[in-house]
């Protein structure tokens, strides 16, 4: 086969693939949005409640410890931490999302091995449509914020520091899906996959800052987390967006995000192969 | 000699599974020491379906249908010997054969649930690259054909379980494929739907040479539907052939039942003697009936015998249901082992 032959074979299936997955996406919004009441509590409102929480914990916090500041933060710069936190932690992917490993348990992925294309698409398209509905629901929100409570609406540093931000959270959310798929193909070989989801889940909203800021914590757990995506995809990205980070270092975070998303890929692919191998399907 | 479109050489599928000590004791034992049991599913089996054939696939419970049917559709490996699709490993389907088989698994469904039939086709169409205007003349002769046109664009959910089976049996067919597994498509069906389904899957056998390979525990869809018959027992073929054949193998029966015009009216101990001479015997007696199992062989001899001897108002010849001749080939290999 020649090259440009080689070439073309593999741009049509691109091409293909790409037209699936906008295909699976649009499929994945009408299937979240045939109930309306589920629809926005799910998707709409989805994070906001954590940050309500957090703020009044840290209130309590402060009048406690009579003090007017925690680490950097006053109160009125914790709650705009917080406020970030929540929307940041709005786009990144939930662990909720997918539901591999019941259709892994339950042999309802039996019927897509016999089809002629990549399971990996289905996934894709729920973290597309997620990713759509979510950077929607975030811009609506942060709106209504800087319309009603202006005072409490954190302002980013520069519209390049905003950008490259946000570049960090959905990155970040890349690595959160590709971690929840890693977790969910282990149901090919083990049956405590919702317990590892939860505790992953919960490890990394730690790492990530969303309900504490890391710049509190102690500098050993901060350099530790910085090699981390979770740190980058929340707390990193909030850093940036306000201007405390250098390009330099947003720059590193975009590094450790793509390595991560890398590894976690391979990683997905490896278990894939090695589950389907072993798997049995469903009935005997 | 063409090539097969499915064959299996000498498969063998192992399955290994842990197995649990009953107690306290075993529970702590298993914990820390797991003891593995091999369950052989498939043994030594050889098939071979040509292409445009019908073929049924019966047996009790675990006789490895379901598995053969993986073995074959390339879900899962074989532990031995060799599965075929389109003289290609069946393990190692590239997506272009994949495109041209099709799977439906009665108990599970290849539609989304929480939307409508028509959403779920046009994903498959894409996945299987069916162009717009094929698509839409498949889906539209389908869903006519199978009387669910007026449903596509309800959501799965809302539909019963039979328009479901039918949704699932368009999608299945919207490729144009050259081989259809279908995994106990009628089970929990009302009759109707059966029948619709039956002849649906007979059409598209005869119209568009479609290979269908047809799993049921209802043998009324074997009987009714297909050509050939597979008859699969712990993980053995007992049984390759069409129906005739396998009368021919177990009892080659035939019930005749008899209503005759007035209570037993000529019926005597001499009869009865003169009917076991034609190696039948009396199976069912009432008042006004007579009910025989004969020998195809003899069945007109005897009756046109009955005939000259009763005043018979009524009669009718059956033969062997495909369920009876099933049990009784289970029960010959039964005795034989």
């Amino acid at each position: 086969m020649t090259t440009s032959r080689l070439t073309s074979t593999a741009f049509g299936g691109l091409c293909r693939n790409l037209r699936l997955l906008l295909k699976v996406s649009e499929y994945e919004l009408r299937k979240a949005s045939v109930f309306r009441t589920g629809f926005l509590v799910k998707e709409l409102l989805r994070g906001t409640t954590r940050a309500a929480v957090a703020i009044f914990v840290f209130r309590a916090i402060f009048q406690l410890r009579e003090r007017s500041t925690i680490g950097p933060y006053d109160f009125a710069a914790i709650v705009q931490y917080l406020i970030l936190a929540a929307l940041a932690q709005k786009l990144c992917f939930d662990r909720r999302g997918i539901d591999l490993a019941d259709q892994i348990f339950q042999g309802r992925i039996t019927k897509y091995l016999v089809m002629p294309f990549s399971l990996f698409v289905l996934p894709l398209g729920r973290f597309v449509q997620f990713q759509a509905t979510q950077l929607v629901a975030a811009s609506v929100l942060y709106g209504a914020l800087a319309l009603f409570l202006p005072q409490w609406c954190p302002v980013p540093a520069s519209l390049s520091a905003a950008l490259l931000a946000l570049t960090l959270v959905l990155l970040g959310s890349f690595c959160y899906f590709l971690m929840y798929l890693v977790v969910q193909t282990l149901a090919f070989f083990l049956d405590v996959v919702w317990s590892l989801l939860v505790m992953a889940a919960f490890i990394t909203h730690f790492m990530a800052g969303v309900s504490i800021p890391i710049s509190i914590m102690p500098p050993a757990l901060q350099e530790t987390f910085r090699m981390t995506f979770p740190y980058w995809s929340v707390f990193g990205a909030i850093e940036v967006g306000c201007g405390r980070f250098s390009m330099a270092e947003a720059l590193h975070g975009v590094l450790v995000l793509l390595c991560w998303a890398l590894a976690t890929f391979f990683l997905y692919r490896f278990l894939w192969r090695r589950g389907v191998a072993r798997y049995t399907g469903s009935g005997m | 000699m063409t090539l097969p479109i499915l064959s299996c050489s000498s498969v063998r599928k192992v399955f290994r599974s842990f197995e649990r000590s009953p107690g306290w004791t075993g529970l702590w034992t298993s914990f820390f020491r797991r003891r593995y049991v091999d369950a052989v599913v498939l043994d030594d089996l050889d098939l071979r379906v040509e292409r445009g054939e019908l073929v049924g696939l019966i047996g009790p419970n675990g006789a490895g249908k379901t598995t053969l049917v993986k073995c074959l559709t390339g879900i899962i490996p074989v532990t031995g010997g060799s599965a075929q699709v389109f003289g290609c490993d069946s393990f190692e389907l590239g997506d272009e054969n994949k495109r041209r088989l099709s799977l439906v698994m009665g108990q599970r469904s290849q539609l989304w649930w929480d939307l409508p039939a028509i959403d779920s086709f046009e994903l498959l169409s894409e996945i299987y690259q069916v162009p717009v205007e094929r698509f839409r003349q498949k889906v539209k002769a389908y869903a006519e054909r199978l009387e669910v046109a007026d449903k596509l664009g309800l959501q799965l959910r809302q539909l019963s379980l039979g328009e479901r089976m039918k949704m699932e049996i368009i999608g299945a067919f919207l490729h144009d494929p050259e081989v259809v597994f279908l995994d106990e498509p009628t089970i929990g069906l009302d009759l109707v739907s059966r029948d619709v389904i039956r002849a649906f899957l007979r059409e598209i056998n005869d119209q568009e040479g479609a290979t269908i390979l047809l799993t049921s525990h209802d043998l009324e869809d074997i009987e009714n539907t297909c050509r050939r018959l597979l008859v699969l027992d712990k993980g053995r073929l007992l049984f390759d052939g069409d129906r005739i054949e396998l009368q021919h193998q177990i009892v080659d029966e035939r019930s005749v039942e008899l209503h005759l015009a007035a209570e037993h009216d000529g019926f005597s101990e001499e009869l009865a003697r003169e009917i076991e001479s034609f190696g039948a015997r009396l199976v069912a007696r009432t008042q006004r009936s007579l009910t025989f199992k004969v020998p195809s062989r003899s069945t007109q001899a005897l009756v046109r015998r009955l005939f000259e001897v009763l005043e018979i108002r009524d009669l009718s010849i059956e033969r062997q249901p495909l369920e009876q001749l099933i049990k009784d080939l289970f029960l010959r290999i039964k005795d034989r082992r």
